[in-house]
């Protein structure tokens, strides 16, 4: 191996893990690769993908496109350039989209002069699912361009908007935990954070409360009540300084992965400032609100994803959540079926 | 190529039809009425079906019968299509066993009924039917054909019905109906075996082949409007007694290729037992004086032709189906007065009344 495909080798090792690195619906992480020389292969990841609370796929997918644009921004970060091609896929597809590195970073620097930076940036990215400093200052959002022509961005600033949305974040909410199946699919991806695990989130970053000697599923399944949980995140939505909604002109998973690669591109610029996030899947997964969120943006397109961001006043709802180890996320060839 | 109607040819495009209920199926959640639904589907075309253009996707299928061209999708998108409706009553894990199974149908009465259940299931993609016997008007109470068809042999009429419902089927005929020389091969690799054959000695020679070589048999026998199922798993249980051990194996054995009616009645009596509805009993006591054949209904041989589908797929679906006699009464489930004391009390009467005639006419079963 000479200097440059040592080179292109680390730049693609680093992308790897800084695309481990993104988020995902719950942090169930669902996706893996093939690793083909300078080519990945992108693969949804079939056990990772929740069975009751995405059965369209969507939630994996708008992951995904976050795992993606995570690694663009990495590989760009070295001086390299990464092609993407997110093929029309089908719901039962498990290839969804194909990275070509190419490009000899020698001579040129196309990328961040730190490529230390990103990294960093992507670190402190994070989920919180606390209240929000209400007057954080969020303009960059304004005039926000999407990438991709297929995803419009609406931001919800004006009182009457954010509550709006916030009683549907509630709504969803509690939909979600009425259901009994939902409950269980929940519980089993929660840990308490003194816990060793891979992927699921800890239940003290989910309901701001203190491990106790029970097994966290079971303390979740106690203390998830539809009806208090509804109340405490409508009251965390309303006080957001911006709610998002991402949507899309088509409905599949090609718009999917768009819209999580543009939805990490704009989770990326709040961690530069170090705001957190906090994304809320019931209203758009749920057939009866999904459409009352189209409404409330005044588009016809097809809302994808609703999120909120801002300044976290309330730290003890951010905890750093674990990750597969990125090496772990390739899969032999012959595991694709 | 663009194929017209013409007076001697129809033509019908069901690929060009089905498209939308194709898109339904990748993307259920995307409502008809929904913004979203046409830039979706329109890229869904484009990618997956040539941007709508098929003429040149997918097979032309010929009905000879009907002098029909069907352009059809490809066997996977058709037999997709075609079974959407069963999920998920029937997993698709369920389905593709269901249709990697091989079945034989032999005796295409009470079989033509199971074989139309079966192949509407998409159970059987690989099917080998087999009956000696041409269509009758008398068929056309139980039978689901056409008086166009009397004259043709019900093998072909059975053949039909498959193609109709699924062009891709693989289709084995037996039309002279199954034969000593013939059994084994008839058997051999069948998944079930579904025995509706009137011929005693062949009900019996191809128990003993099957049992052979370890293919399960399901047979079902109308009584009156209803029908039991008789569950042989040779497959599992290479030693259990045929039919169920109603008759010693030895007598069975003996049974001559011509029985005589003697013969015959005693050993179907031994078989389906006495336990029959009373106008059954009537009936048979009437057969050979004012009836000429054993009386069946079209509500029974339909109720059969389900029983037996539904039996067939628990069976190659690996599902718990054991051997022995399963019961299904429509007496029982919809007549109120079926199960008071008093209805009970005449049947029980009838029955012995019946028993006592059968012994006096055919000769008592341990004589």
């Amino acid at each position: 191996m000479n200097n440059s495909d040592r080179a292109i080798e680390q730049a693609i090792n680093d992308a790897l893990l800084a695309a481990s690195l993104a988020p995902s619906a719950h942090n169930t992480q669902p996706w893996a690769y093939i690793r083909e020389g300078n080519l990945i292969r992108v693969l949804r990841s079939i056990e990772r993908t929740l069975g009751v609370g995405d059965p369209t796929t969507r939630e994996a997918c708008l992951s995904i496109g976050m795992f993606i644009k995570c690694f663009e921004l990495s590989i760009a970060d070295s001086g390299y350039s990464a092609e993407v091609t997110v093929p029309f896929s089908l719901v039962a597809d498990l290839e969804v989209a194909f990275i070509e590195v190419t490009g000899d970073p020698s001579g040129t620097s196309p990328g961040n002069p730190d490529p230390s930076h990103l990294l960093d940036v992507l670190q402190r990215r994070q989920t919180n699912r606390g209240l929000y400093e209400p007057s954080e200052d969020v303009e960059w959002l304004d005039g926000w361009k999407c990438q991709s022509e297929d995803v419009e961005l609406f931001s919800f600033t004006t009182d009457d908007d954010k509550s709006m949305l916030a009683d549907l974040v509630g709504q969803g909410v509690r939909l979600a935990l009425s259901l009994p199946a939902m409950r269980d699919e929940l519980a089993s991806l929660v840990h308490w954070k003194s816990e060793p695990f891979e992927i699921g989130m800890p239940l003290e970053a989910m309901s701001g409360i203190e491990e106790i000697n029970v097994a966290a599923p079971k303390a979740f399944l106690a203390s998830a009540d539809p009806k208090s949980e509804e109340l405490a995140l409508a009251e965390r939505y309303r006080s957001a300084p911006v709610i998002v909604v991402l949507s899309t002109v088509r409905d599949d998973p090609q718009s999917w992965i768009e819209t999580g690669r543009e939805c990490a591109r704009i989770l990326l610029r709040a961690a530069q400032d170090n705001l957190a996030h906090c994304i809320a899947a019931g209203p758009i997964e749920i057939p009866t609100l999904a459409p009352l969120v189209r409404a409330a943006t005044g588009s016809e397109l097809r809302p994808q994803l609703l999120f909120r961001v801002g300044r976290p006043l309330e730290s003890n709802f951010s905890v750093k959540s674990p990750r597969i180890p990125w090496r772990e996320l390739e899969i032999a060839e012959g595991h694709l079926a | 190529m663009r194929l017209k109607n013409s007076s001697d040819t129809h033509f019908v495009d069901a690929f060009g039809q089905a498209l939308d209920d194709l898109f339904r199926l990748d993307f259920p959640f995307v409502a008809t009425e929904a913004p979203e639904y046409a830039a979706t589907k329109f890229r869904w075309l484009d990618e997956r079906w040539n941007g709508g253009s098929i003429d040149s996707l997918g097979v032309y299928a010929y009905f000879p019968w009907r002098r029909t061209i069907v352009h059809l999708p490809d066997r996977d998108t058709f037999q997709r299509l075609r079974t959407a409706r069963n999920k998920n009553l029937v997993t698709e894990q369920e389905q593709a066993q269901m249709y990697g199974a091989t079945v034989g149908i032999a005796g295409l009465s009470v079989g033509l009924s199971a074989l139309n259940s079966l192949v509407l299931a998409g159970a059987a993609g690989s099917l080998r039917i087999g009956d000696h016997d041409v269509l009758s008007i008398a068929n056309l109470n139980r039978l689901p054909a056409s008086v166009c068809d009397v004259g043709v042999p019900k093998t072909e009429i059975a053949e039909r019905r498959i193609y109709d419902l699924d062009p891709f089927a693989e289709v084995e005929v037996f039309d002279q109906g199954l034969a000593d020389d013939n059994l084994d091969r008839f058997l051999r690799g069948l998944n079930v075996f579904v025995e509706e054959m009137d011929d005693i000695y062949l009900k019996i020679a191809s128990r003993f082949a099957a049992r052979r070589l370890g293919v399960p048999v399901v047979m079902a026998t109308d009584n009156g409007d209803n029908s039991f199922v008789d569950v042989e798993r040779y497959d599992l249980e290479p030693e259990y007694p045929i039919f169920h051990g109603r008759v010693s194996e030895s007598i069975l054995q003996s049974c001559p290729r011509n029985p005589s009616l003697r013969e015959k009645v005693r050993l179907a009596d031994a078989i389906v037992g006495r336990d029959i509805t009373p106008r059954m009993q009537q009936s048979l006591q009437a057969v050979g004086t004012r009836l000429p054949a054993w009386p069946q209904l079209g509500n029974a041989a339909t109720l059969s032709g389900v029983a037996v589908s539904y039996t067939v797929r628990r069976i190659v679906c690996g599902e718990e189906m054991a051997s022995g006699r399963y019961p299904i009464s429509m007496d029982y489930s919809l007549d109120r007065t079926y199960s008071r004391s008093n209805s009970v009390a005449l049947r029980k009467k009838q029955t012995a009344e019946f028993s006592k005639s059968f012994d006096v006419l055919f000769g008592a079963d341990n004589e």
